[in-house]
Parts: C-alpha cells; structure tokens; sequence
C-alpha cells in the first residue's frame, strides 16, 4: 500500500512525463497489435482453409470451364463437360473434383429444417433454409467430422434415383433429434438425412464457397448448416479441385488441363491461396508495412521511453534520498517504481484494446469482423501484454539502474556528493 | 548511548583516495544535546550520516545503544534508521507536492503507524503550525518549513534528532525560533546531534564537538 501511494503521487506530480510515457507505449501498443493482427490474419486465413480441407489451401484450386477460345463465356454443362468431369475425377493426381454452391429451398419441402436454422445468429430470412450443395465427387475434398450416418461415399445415387433429384442431407449438430433417414420431398426433389455431422465441424462461409474470387471467407461453424450432396450436374463456372495425396495442386492441375485439351474446354484456375493472396493484396501489403514499422518504431519507442524514465529518476533523486531519510525502505521505493511503470502500462493498454476496436470495426468489414475479433483476443491481446510487460521490466530495470548509482547521502544532495 | 571507536571514512581509491575521517573517537550520552561544528570539507557532514545510518564508515567501530552498528547490512541499517534516526536538513528537504500534515505524515506511513491524524495534529500543535497545515511548502515561510521539517522528524518519536545546519537557510531571529524548538525537543528526552556553523547556536547545546580535517579537536 505504501508503494502504490508512492507511485501513485509521484504519477500525479510528474503528470507531463506520466502523459508523454502513456501515449509512447499506447503509440508503440497499437501499432505492434495491428501488425500482429495483419500478420496473424494471413496466417488466420490459411489455417481455417488448412482445418477444413482434406489438402489444405495449397492443395486446392478454383476451377472454371469456358468455351475454348472464349475466354468470357462459361461451358454449360454438356455431354463434353460430362466426360470431362467424369475422367478428372478418375485421374490419379486428383482426389476430389466438383461443384459446391449455396441452395435455398421451400419453407414447406421441410419446415423442422427451417425451423432449425432460424436460430442461426448469421441467418437471414430469405423464405427458404439454406443447403451448401456439393456434387457427388467433392464430399473427398473436405474433412467431413461425422458423429452418426453413412459417410458420403458409401451413398448410393443410383439405387435412390426415381424421377426426383435426391439430395443427400448432412445435418449440423443443431439437427442432431432428427433421425437418420428421415426423408423430406417438394415438386422438385426428395430430401433424406443421411448423417449427423460433429459438433466441432466447421464449413467455409457461403461467399467462399460460392466463389474464391468474390470474397475472402474462413472455416467457421456449421452446427446450423446443412450440407446437400447431389448427383445432379455441377456449376461449371465454380468448380473445385483437390490434389490427390503425393501430388502436388500444380501436377493436379496439368493432368487435367490435359483432359480439357481433349475435350476442347478451356479452363481458368487458381490455387485458394493464390486467390487469397490475390484479393488480399492491399491488406498484405499494408500488413507488411505495418511489420516493417513496427520493427523501427517500436525500439524507438523504447529508447524514448527509457529517456524519459531516467530523467524522471534523475529529476527525482532527492525525493528518492528524503524517502529513505524518513524511514521508507528500499523495497518501498523499488516497488513504488515498479508499480508506477505497471499503472502507466496498464494506463496504456486500457487505451489500446478500445482504441483498437474501433478502428478495427470501422476498417474491417462484416464479413472479416469475426476474424479480426479473433485474431485480436488470441494473438493480439497477448502480444501488446508480453510488450506491455516487457516495457514495465525495461524501464524498471533503467530506472532502478540510474538510481542504485546514487548513495542515499548523493542522493540527499541531489545528486552530488558534497 | 553512541560511541565510536577510531572511525574512518574513506572516498574513493589510491591517489584519489579522499580521507573525510580519520579516527574519530567519541561517546554521547543518551538525552544529550551535541552540536558539532567545524568548517567546510571538515568531514562533519559525513560523521552525521554515519551516526544517521544513512552511510557506512570504511573503518572502526560504531555503537548505538551497545549495538556494534557498523558491522550492520543495509536491510539491517534501514530498520536502525527506522527505529531510532530522525533527521533535519539545512534545506528542509519537504516535498513540495505534498501539504505541511501530508508532509509530517510521511514517516510515520513509512512505518506503518495507524491513527495518524492525531499524532500529527499533536505535533503540528506543539509547533504552532497547525493553521497552515494544508498549504504546501513553497506558500509558507522558511521558519515555518523549517519547523514543518522538525515536526516530521519528531512525529515518529525516534529517540535520536540529527539536524545538518537546520538553521543554514534562516534569518537569525528566524534560527533562534527553531533553536528553541531543538531545545524543547532535548528536554522531552530525545538526544540532539546537530551540525553547526553558527557558534551562538553551538553555544546553545550542553556540548560541542570541534571536528576538523577529519579529527576531533575539542
């Protein structure tokens, strides 16, 4: 208590030097967590594909089909897509291959369904429960976690197939009351649970799904989603394609523009993580600066900071030496150094943390919001601490260096010996 | 009781070795009132933080009530100071951020002394500053800081008062005042140590020790 009184005065007394400390470390603070925050984005990113997808987002890539020797105009699907894909599928070096895009259908084919996903905190009611929809051969490409039900390959489209498209349900946790087999029907298809997935499943936001081009998304939960696979033919201009285990994305990909050749189809791709790379070339840029900066800024910062804490020490010698003259111990005094670098640091880190929502919530939009929340609580907020930490024992360390040089008589005079 | 045996104070090394005591020799009763005095560099200043504890001597032997002092660690000399050293300065040493009660409270939060106000109010009252108890140092007169300082040092009740030239900054009226109060302060049965230029205010003390070039004279 008696050091804490004592840092807290000599705070109040030498209040231009308290201010100027604050807003180094906040300075220094904030930038080291955007930089961490950057940083561990891009990281962020790669991990959530890394988590979801059985190749990782190096083993991934984008595929569109066009018309050879038309570039902007989209291969419908045909009797040559049809043989295309078919033959991909069967090539060596490619593991899964197919399309996966965002359905919405009727309220009444299955009101429970509905009913369900309605309390989804990122479902928006459009008059219809959504399904991430995925072709027969593309289920390989995703680590599917699959508490009860048949996995997909053991799904059998030509026994089921009437007149009906038949759609395959695999239900997130939310679902988990509804029985396997039970089957939903509208005019257009019949849908049947076939699986239960795990609680700690994960899917890639529909805008991923829908097109790595568009929108940069991550693996997040799916307890409210709900993945349909389907023999029906594939959105040929957004299609995905895994490597098989020993082969590279690029091997992959040749052996199947080779196919494309014999087909006469032309095809445009991308790795997910050039694609991620590519849409996020501005933030990886700013982020790379950032990094840069920090790195001179931040032992600037420091140096600064240490300036400033001697002179503080210094300025105060004498009020150092009357302490000790009327009774105050060492440790008094020492701790009473430390704890009012520790309030300043914490001063500085309660600036931070809002200062750094804020612009975080203006700068980042919705759909990146999550991330950077994320990223600032795991990586960030542990950063600016351990900085924060090490600028109280960096500084504590100075002070209580400059002033062990001073006999408690120096110290008395001022800093004189007399 | 002090007593010191063939104490020496040395500063620095070799041919810059300084020899600021050179075998000093001496014992003061307890409840005794001492003015030491002797000029510049005499090494008066450096014999008074020694017997404070607030310095150690490079050789010889210092006693405090039959204690061997200068055999003492830091942490040991902290606590000795604690218990038994009070000091007043030529320049008041207060702290200006502080009020005159905040300023007296001082040693006795160094203590961890509880009921505070009224040991302070005593005090304050005894030595008739109590009015400006809420003003900070630089609003009132030197006299009156100089009494503030000697109302800090008395607060704790410390049985030994060492005052470095505690009337150097006064006027001579002014210096007569806080001799009186040193007086009051020896006859409540403190022992009084203070340094001295002044010999009207050495003349005032029951003894006085004439120290020059490191030795004892007188």
């Amino acid at each position: 208590m008696v050091s804490l009184r004592l840092a807290i005065d000599e705070i109040c007394v030498q209040y231009k030097k308290t201010v100027i400390s604050v807003l180094l470390i906040f300075i220094g603070s904030l930038l080291a967590v955007f930089a961490v925050i950057s940083y561990s984005g891009v990281n962020y990113a790669y991990d959530s594909c890394d988590r979801l997808l059985v190749r990782g987002i190096k083993g991934t890539a984008f595929v569109e089909l066009y018309d050879s020797g038309y570039e902007d105009i989209y291969m419908f699907f045909n009797d040559d897509t049809k043989g295309f894909i078919g033959e991909v599928c069967s090539l060596p070096e490619v593991s899964a291959f197919g399309g996966c895009f965002e359905f919405g259908y009727d309220i009444d084919a299955a009101p429970e369904l509905y009913e369900i996903q309605k309390h989804d905190p990122d479902f928006t009611d459009g008059g219809y429960w959504k399904v991430s929809t995925m072709n027969k051969n593309l289920p390989a490409a995703f680590k599917l976690d699959i508490a009860e039900g048949k996995r997909p390959e053991e799904l059998d489209f030509a026994k089921e197939k009437q007149e009906k498209e038949i759609v395959y349900l695999y239900l997130g946790n939310a679902y988990k009351d509804i029985p396997i087999g039970t089957e939903f029907q509208d005019k257009y298809g019949r849908f049947i649970v076939a699986g239960i997935l795990d609680g700690k499943q994960e899917m890639l936001d529909y805008n991923l799904v829908n097109g790595f081009y568009e929108a940069v998304s991550y693996a997040k939960n799916f307890d409210y989603g709900i993945i349909g696979i389907t023999d029906e033919p594939p959105n040929t201009s957004g299609l995905w394609l895994s490597a098989a285990e020993g082969f590279s994305i690029e091997q992959a990909l040749s052996a199947a523009e080779k196919v494309a050749e014999k087909y006469g189809i032309g095809l445009k791709y991308t790795t997910l993580q050039d694609s991620y790379e590519l849409n996020m070339s501005d933030s990886m840029l700013l982020g790379k600066y950032l990094l840069r900066l920090a790195w001179i800024l931040i032992p600037s910062i420091a140096l600064m900071l240490i300036c400033v804490q001697a002179t503080s020490v210094l300025g105060g010698l004498r009020q150092y030496g009357v302490l000790y003259s009327l009774g105050f111990s060492k440790k008094n005094i020492v701790m009473s150094i430390v704890i009012k670098n520790v309030i300043l640091c914490i001063l500085s880190l309660a600036l931070v943390l809002p200062s750094a929502l804020v612009v975080g919530s203006l700068y980042f939009d919705d759909s990146i919001k999550m991330v950077f929340e994320t990223v600032m609580v795991r990586n960030a907020v542990p950063v600016a601490l351990f900085m924060n930490i090490l600028i109280v024992c960096m500084i504590s360390a100075v002070s209580l260096g400059v002033l062990s040089r001073y006999s408690i008589t120096e110290l008395i005079s001022g800093g004189k010996n007399d | 009781m002090i007593k010191l045996e063939e104490l020496t104070k040395d500063y620095g090394k070799g041919e810059s070795c300084t020899h600021a005591l050179r075998g000093i020799s001496l014992t003061i009763e307890k409840g005794s009132y001492v003015s030491i005095v002797g000029t510049s560099g005499s090494g008066k200043s450096t014999l008074l933080h020694i017997l404070g504890g607030m310095d150690t001597a490079t050789g010889g032997k210092y006693y405090f009530d039959g204690q061997l002092v200068s055999d003492y660690s830091l942490k040991q000399l902290e606590d000795f100071r604690r218990k038994n050293i009070s000091f007043v300065f030529q320049n008041f040493a207060l702290m200006n951020q502080y009020s005159i009660y905040e300023n007296v409270e001082m040693p006795l939060i160094a203590r961890h002394i509880k009921n505070r106000k009224k040991l302070v109010c005593d005090v304050l009252e005894r030595l008739g500053i109590s009015e400006i108890k809420d003003k900070k140092p630089l609003k009132v007169s030197g006299g009156q800081q100089q009494r503030c300082a000697i109302a800090r040092a008395i607060v704790s009740d410390s049985p030994v008062i060492l005052a470095d030239e505690p009337t150097g900054a006064l006027d001579q009226k002014t210096g007569s005042e806080i001799i009186d109060c040193f007086e009051d302060i020896h006859k409540s049965g403190k022992t009084v140590i203070l340094i001295t230029h002044d010999m009207k205010v050495a003349e005032r003390s029951e003894r006085i020790i004439r120290i020059e070039d490191g030795r004892i004279t007188d």
